[in-house]
């Protein structure tokens, strides 16, 4: 039986979902490098679901995995940065990597251990990276570092250093004095290491508390753990005693053998306890039954149904046909009063049609809070990974959590947690400065990092705070030239604010050393691409020497957004609200061509033009004549995401409302431009446009005409 | 044969639990309280000690801190009424090897004493 202590089923049910779907990324992305096996985006494909996989899983507690995903994340480093070649043989070695991912999945997902090892794999990847850095004479030091860190990242799942052994305890059910027990098994295990943790804590388990089980992280220098396991078995009323986790045990071969024993030992644990079993029986045990009354007063009666998200989904997809006929109901009314005012028919109609109308609200209200849940889902997972990264970097960091009860859609938690633990990991890696870096400052030697969440209109604000020493945007010039991200030129000319909007930019890390703790500039254009395909957006707000505050602001759902509605000709097209940035109006002669490129200028801005008609290949006969039907000027919706900002020409702004986002279908695919559509009340379809991808458009367009 | 001291202030369970050990092949010594255990305990070696903790002249847990003073080796085995965690522990800190709780099932009993004597 596999454990992931602290891990509800939702917890490993939601890494569940997301693991299957980085392993098939993996798996197309493989197939396709056996193709065209030097493809920059298909490789990064695979090196990120392999980041992804490996953050997850040691959050998770799933040792093997983590440290396998680690070693084929550095692999596919150095096959990123060219140095090493893909050949046949190292496709096979990522093929069964792939194949033996499915396995540990498969343990997760069935809670069994199915015994396979990662040993062999583990050290065909590490011969790999061996061999780069032996070719390249950087030598046996970074060999070592390398098999270390494969080793460290098996302990990322919450152990404090070299050396711990993680043990869980359980007690038979009539058990006497489990308090007193547990104090037997720290007090045998404290003969053999020290003890760095328990839970619960001395003074509970002094206290007498009434526990069921107990979880030691003992620091053991010993090579085989079943002394550890007997002196914890040997306490009478002990049902069972495992090994959840080992940390840095000598060399990768001896964690796995020390693996192979715990897993040993587990297997024949229960044998403890016959004589309470049966005395159990023969009790009758008022004590039992007095323990069994105090456990029902503690747990008050639950008066939740699950229910599958799927369920939901129809319902919500049901409220939302419901809404759209409602306001095609109220249209047709409108016009019947038009038509046929002061009849009676009519009244009792627009009687029946307001009380529609009110109940399909208050019902779609009901349904998108039946789909909200408390955020505290997302966010307690966070403690345990900041101690940990915090500990492995030689930080002191005290995580403050605020608004955990702040609800949101289930859609949307499901997506904001690996984008939150990138950015924790930042606030420690790159933010928070070690504490005699700290104390030198004058500031207090432990760091904070503040997660927070707040509601702000429909949408959830999410910050994560910390004191550090803040980002210096020159250093973030000088590494954005020296990687090529932007010129000297345009860096000089660069403004603060704008610099530090580049460590957004994709290949752009500051961490000279890549480690396990911040990724290899993986980070931060992920996390804003991951919060820009929700519709939500990112920025950093920094003070040099006093820390940085990342805010994320997600809508409430993924189902419905605000949006600004525009015509152009016959068509309506919806913008998303939380893009736009401002609406002007231009005069004709105003339109300058830029290097073959229509642009507009603002206040100064230079904004890139683009005409949806062109990027749809809608060009009507009308589109021409609308200008002069509506004189010399024309609308321009000025949208932006962090990349830039582009201005759409449009002839005319239908207004404000709330719109479902359907998709556009398997049959349909992916449409660049077009992030969905959505019914309106009259029953046309109007396309829902993807801002970041017009933006990215018109960057990579013009970036070759210098001004964009 | 191995010999085993049981130390209770009341004659019932000395004589209750004084059965079961002997039915299982152990010599039973008795003592109705921590002074008179003591004085036992130096007279005869006995290779385990079942004490109570809650007894007049000298109490269980002082009993138990005198004999590791004469024998550091000794073997007690606290037993204990429901409620009493505190002082379990407290003997446990003081050497005892292990405890059982009052009413004490004869399965119990015997699985700790077996485990610190054969």
């Amino acid at each position: 039986m596999l454990q992931f202590p602290g891990m509800t089923d939702d917890d490993i049910k939601v890494f569940l979902v997301e693991a299957d779907e980085q392993l098939q990324f993996l798996e197309d992305g493989l197939l396709a490098l056996e193709q065209s096996s030097d493809d920059p985006e298909v490789i990064a494909q695979i090196f990120r679901a392999a980041h992804t996989l490996k953050g997850s899983s040691a959050t998770l507690g799933h040792d093997k995995m983590a440290r396998l995903t680690h070693s084929m994340e550095s692999a596919l480093d150095l096959v990123r940065k060219s140095r090493i070649e893909v050949t046949s043989t190292l496709m096979d070695l990522l093929f069964e990597c792939l194949d033996m991912l499915r396995i540990l999945n498969r343990e997760i997902s069935t809670a069994q251990d199915s015994g396979a090892d990662i040993t062999a794999l583990n050290e065909r990847l590490l011969d790999v990276i061996e061999g780069v850095d032996g070719q390249e004479g950087a030598g046996a030091s970074t060999h070592a570092s390398a098999r270390a860190s494969a080793d460290e990242s098996a302990c990322a799942g919450g152990l404090a250093g070299p050396g711990d052994v993680k043990i869980r305890v359980t007690f038979t059910k009539t058990c006497p004095m489990p308090s007193v027990r547990a104090y037997q098994v720290v007090d045998r295990l404290s003969a053999l290491g020290s003890i760095a943790f328990s839970h619960p804590g001395m003074d509970r388990i002094e206290a007498g508390d009434d526990i069921s089980d107990l979880v030691v992280v003992v620091e053991y220098d010993g090579d085989a753990l079943e002394p550890l396991i007997e002196a914890a078995r040997d306490v009478s009323d002990v049902e069972s005693a495992c090994v959840l986790q080992v940390g840095h045990v000598g060399s990768t071969r001896a964690t796995a053998a020390a693996a192979a024993a715990a897993a040993a030992a587990v297997a024949s644990a229960s044998v403890q306890g016959e004589a309470a079993a049966r005395s159990a029986a023969a009790a009758g045990a008022g004590g039992t039954a007095a323990r069994a009354a105090a456990t029902a007063v503690a747990a008050p009666r639950a008066t939740t149904v699950r229910v599958d998200v799927a369920r939901l989904d129809i319902l919500s997809n049901l409220v939302a046909e419901l809404v759209i006929d409602r306001t095609h109901l109220s249209q047709v009314e409108s016009r019947l009063a038009e038509k046929h005012g002061g009849d009676e028919v009519v009244s009792e109609l627009n009687r029946t049609s307001t009380h529609i109308g009110r109940l399909t609200t208050e019902l779609q209200e009901a349904i998108n809070k039946a789909r909200m849940f408390p955020i505290d889902n997302v966010f307690k997972r966070f403690p345990r990974m900041v101690r940990d990264v915090a500990q492995k970097q030689g930080k002191e960091v005290e995580l403050i959590i605020e608004g955990e009860d702040t609800e949101l859609d289930r859609s949307v938690s499901e997506e904001i947690g690996d984008p939150l633990i990138h950015l924790l990991r930042n606030a420690i890696g790159h933010g928070i400065e070690s504490p005699a870096e700290r104390a030198k400052a004058g500031k207090p030697t432990r760091g904070t990092v503040r997660l927070s969440a707040f509601h702000q209109e429909n949408y959830i604000v999410i910050q994560v705070a910390d004191d550090g020493r803040g980002i210096d945007p020159e250093a973030i010039k000088a590494s954005a030239v020296r990687k090529g991200i932007v010129t000297e030129d345009a860096a000089a000319r660069m403004s603060d604010k704008d610099a530090i909007g580049l460590v957004f930019a994709s290949g752009l890390s500051t961490a000279v050393k890549a480690d396990d703790v911040s990724g290899r500039g993986v980070g931060m254009d992920i996390v804003r691409k991951n919060i820009e395909k929700l519709n939500g957006n990112i920025s950093i707000d920094t003070v040099l020497g006093r820390g940085s505050t990342v805010t994320v602001k997600l809508p409430l759902t993924l189902a419905i957004i605000r949006a600004l509605l525009v015509s152009l000709g016959e068509r309506i097209y919806a913008v998303p609200l939380n893009s736009v940035r401002e609406i002007a109006r231009v005069e004709l002669s105003d339109i300058k061509t830029i290097g073959g490129h229509e642009a507009i200028r603002l206040r100064g801005d230079v904004i890139p033009l683009l005409r949806l008609g062109d990027i749809f290949d809608l060009r009507d006969a009308d589109d021409s004549e609308h200008a002069s039907r509506h004189g010399q000027r024309v609308f321009v919706v000025v949208a932006a995401c962090h990349e830039g900002q582009v201005g759409l020409a449009v002839d005319r702004l239908v207004g404000e409302m709330e719109i479902v986002i359907k998709s556009l279908g398997t049959f349909v695919g992916n449409v660049p431009g077009v992030s969905g559509v959505t019914i309106l009340g009259d029953g046309r379809v109007a396309l829902i446009v993807d801002v970041p991808s017009l933006v990215r458009r018109v960057v990579e367009e013009r970036n070759g005409a210098g001004e964009c | 044969m191995p010999t085993i001291l049981v130390v209770d202030d009341a004659a019932f369970m000395r004589m209750r639990v004084g059965k079961l050990l002997s039915q299982n092949g152990f010599q039973v010594l008795e003592a109705e309280n921590g002074l008179d255990a003591l004085n036992m305990y130096m007279q005869h070696k006995p290779d385990l000690v079942l004490m109570d903790i809650t007894m007049p002249v000298m109490d269980g847990i002082t009993a138990l801190k005198e004999i590791r003073q004469v024998d550091s080796q000794a073997k007690v085995v606290m037993v204990s009424a429901m409620g009493q965690q505190a002082m379990v522990i407290e003997s446990i800190k003081a050497g005892a090897k292990d405890f059982v709780v009052k009413p004490y099932e004869p399965d119990n009993v015997m699985v700790s004493v077996r485990k610190l004597i054969g």
